[in-house]
């Protein structure tokens, strides 16, 4: 059947992040009776992982990353009706809303731990750069998110990451997500000290532990 | 003419409406693929020292194109700075070649480097950017003003005072800024370099600390402080709020671009158009006496991965054969003082830059993410500089040399010897290295001399 070629089309226009492509190739295996759930799980999820995977072995370089992530969102708002009509929902291991704080305009690290989540499958509320806690925490709230993922590249703008945490506890929202936080200056000792989880070193490393808090991986 | 400040202003209201993801996916991230294929520029781990001009040249023309094609983008406003060509290279003609700089018997002159001309290194020390404490700034600054190469200050910034955490854009900002400069002064006096040259307000992260330190009881004219491009190929309103402060005041302007290998601009490549492109684009924006070369690797972030070096190479040798323009080099590791490590970082980075045409500025131990730097690192990033000179090492040389040096180091960034706090490693009273690390730093200079014929 055409379904192959078609598999392979999807495959390659998410690694290419072509979004035109992606959606004639997926439109075509909807036509050649390919079931959309399983279209999602058995070749977009897998391509998106690999360009991930080549990102972490410094193959690919973020903005690649970043195409292929829209390609993807691309092919599955395409797929919604279709999911809908059958009555499947697409499975994801979490939303996350993630926000460089405030003060600080680093956001390269961030923007590679949005990519990198959404390479992964999870749904990702990017709150920009700049961010106050009060805004990070009313976003999370309003996108019902299950992970605040905190960014700060300064000393001088964790301060403002306690703030969240505070802000969190104050608002009785504790427990009510797992606030994971990273940057340069953060360390292990000051995630605890404020009550958040250390992120990692790096976006995979971010990612694995994001993963594992929501029971996947 | 240069295209004068108020007109740049002007552009930040009047260019082009784009949006961000548009800018930074269509129009710097495809331009660039685009014009690496086009220049032929290609990363090399044999060569991390160019050894083909050509390679430079086109380096240097992508750069310059990707400058007119993209030009630079104001995220306050959504809009695009844009200049024609023949501003460019206007801007590039009118730059300084050359900056008499502090006063006295610590006045120095500081270069353009041109291209098959080595000349005396411009050593440029402290432990640059790192957030420190109150008595750890007082303490560690000594050992670098101590050190008999330095020609310029650069040391780290405040994150507490009183016992009150420093936030950015709060008052605090104010207070650390000011105090920074009052201990930078201090420290010049009491070690008898009171001409001595300096970049600050390190503390300085909103144009807040910029703008409290610009008096002569604090930051006096003629010294440096950093303006920085924001990645790639952008500015904002606060950082052009430290040009107009420090143009008016009569501060040096210093352009810092910290290209990310692996982000927006693509990989070492990439990263090294981009470099150049800020460059000739903060001559005019940032109106950038100085201009510094960082390219981090997205991952390991110091300047010593072989992928980093290669692009300050390339960014060096392009300026240096094409249109000499003012540059510096980060000197960034991630190792810390105390260890073997860093010295092998440092070299490798500071061979490359020497050579290839960036005054040594650092050293950023442990990416400024440890307290652990101290005046030794520097005092080998001055022995190495000035070691390449006095022997005016050959190209081919330098780059089998810095091969050696990475092969030492490179498999070592995921968990790296980050080395002490400075308190251990120096006798604090005195401001000198402690007896074993001094060790560990003549050790490696018999290593430099024995094993690489090259003689600190
Ligand atoms: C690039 C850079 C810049 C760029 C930033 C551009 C941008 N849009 O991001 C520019 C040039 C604009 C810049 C400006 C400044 N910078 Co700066 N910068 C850097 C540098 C060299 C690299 C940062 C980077 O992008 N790395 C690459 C990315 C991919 O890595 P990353 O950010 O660490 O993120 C990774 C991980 O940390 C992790 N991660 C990050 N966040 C999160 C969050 C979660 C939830 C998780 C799970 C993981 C995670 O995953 C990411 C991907 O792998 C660092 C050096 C350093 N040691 O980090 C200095 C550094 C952060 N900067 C510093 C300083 C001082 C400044 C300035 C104040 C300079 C000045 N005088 O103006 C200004 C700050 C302005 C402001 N208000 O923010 C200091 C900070 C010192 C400190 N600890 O306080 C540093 C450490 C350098 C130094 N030693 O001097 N900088």
């Amino acid at each position: 059947m055409s379904g192959s070629s078609a598999r392979d089309r999807i495959h390659q226009a998410i690694i290419d992040g072509d979004d035109k492509m992606v959606v004639g190739a997926v439109e075509e295996a909807i036509e050649a009776g390919v079931a959309p759930l399983s279209m999602i799980n058995e070749i977009l999820n897998p391509a998106l992982k690999e360009v991930g995977d080549r990102f972490n072995k410094g193959d690919m370089y973020l903005p690649e990353l970043i195409l292929s992530a829209e390609a993807m969102e691309v092919a599955v708002k395409f797929l919604q009706p279709h999911l809908e009509a059958r009555e499947e929902r697409i499975e994801i291991p979490g939303k996350v809303a993630m926000a460089t704080v405030q003060g600080d305009i680093h956001d390269i690290g961030k923007n590679i731990v949005c990519a990198l989540l959404r390479a992964n499958g999870f749904e990702v509320l990017d709150l920009g750069r700049d961010v106050p806690a009060a805004t990070i925490v009313a976003k999370a709230e309003e996108f019902e998110a299950d992970i605040i993922g905190l960014s700060a590249l300064l000393s001088t703008t964790l301060p403002y990451c306690r703030d969240t945490m505070e802000l969190l506890k104050e608002k009785g929202l504790e427990g009510r997500f797992k606030v994971f936080i990273g940057g340069g200056p953060v360390t292990p000792e000051f995630a605890e000290e404020i009550g958040a989880e250390y992120g990692g070193a790096h976006a995979e490393a971010g990612v694995t532990r994001m993963l594992r808090a929501q029971g996947r991986g | 003419m240069v295209v004068d400040l108020m007109e740049v202003i002007r552009r930040t209201e009047s260019g082009p409406f784009v949006e961000e993801r548009d800018f930074d996916i269509e129009v710097i991230f495809r331009t660039i693929k685009d014009l690496v294929k086009k220049y032929g520029i290609e990363y090399q781990h044999q060569q991390l020292i160019t050894l083909d001009p050509q390679m430079a040249d086109a380096a240097f023309n992508a750069g310059l194109e990707l400058a007119e094609h993209a030009g630079m983008y104001c995220v306050d406003t959504s809009r695009v700075i844009k200049f024609n060509r023949q501003e460019l290279l206007y801007g590039l003609k009118a730059a300084p070649r050359e900056l008499r700089v502090g006063f006295g018997k610590d006045q120095r002159t500081l270069r353009a480097s041109v291209w098959g001309k080595l000349e005396r290194p411009f050593i440029w020390a402290g432990f640059s950017g790192a957030p420190l404490s109150e008595q750890d700034f007082r303490q560690s600054i000594r050992s670098y003003i101590k050190e008999p190469l330095v020609d310029a200050l650069g040391h780290g910034s405040l994150h507490i005072i009183d016992g009150i955490g420093v936030r950015t854009g709060s008052p605090m900002e104010v207070r650390a800024t000011r105090q920074e400069l009052m201990y930078v002064n201090e420290a010049l006096l009491r070690e008898g370099r009171p001409g001595m040259p300096y970049v600050a307000a390190e503390s300085s992260t909103t144009a807040l600390g910029d703008l409290a330190t610009m008096h002569p009881d604090f930051m006096a004219p003629g010294n440096f402080h950093f303006v920085p491009t924001l990645n790639e190929l952008k500015v904002d309103y606060q950082r052009l709020t430290k040009t107009m402060a420090a143009y008016e005041y009569g501060v040096y302007n210093i352009n810092l671009v910290d290209a990310i290998i692996g982000g927006y601009a693509g990989g070492p490549e990439g990263a090294a158009i981009v470099t150049i492109a800020a460059f000739i684009l903060g001559l005019i924006v940032h109106r950038a006496s100085v201009s510094l070369c960082h390219p981090a690797h997205n991952k390991w972030v110091s300047t010593s991965p072989p992928e980093s070096i290669w692009a300050e190479n390339l960014v060096g040798q392009a300026f240096a054969r094409n249109s000499p323009i003012i540059n510096i080099g980060d000197v960034w590791t991630s190792a810390g003082t105390g260890t073997q490590d860093i010295l092998y970082e440092i070299a490798a980075i500071t061979i490359t830059k020497t050579l290839t045409g960036n005054h040594p500025h650092g050293v950023g131990a442990t990416n400024g993410k440890f307290p652990h730097g101290s005046g030794l690192d520097a005092r080998c990033m001055a022995e190495v500089a000035h070691a390449v000179y006095n022997q005016q090492l050959p190209l081919e040389q330098g780059n089998e040399i810095v091969s050696g040096l990475v092969e030492k180091y490179e498999h070592k960034f995921a968990d790296p010897d980050i080395g002490k706090p400075y308190p251990e490693v120096y006798d604090v009273a005195s401001a000198t290295p402690q007896a074993w690390w001094l060790e560990i730093y003549e050790d490696f200079k018999s290593e430099m001399e024995n094993d690489f014929g090259l003689k600190l």
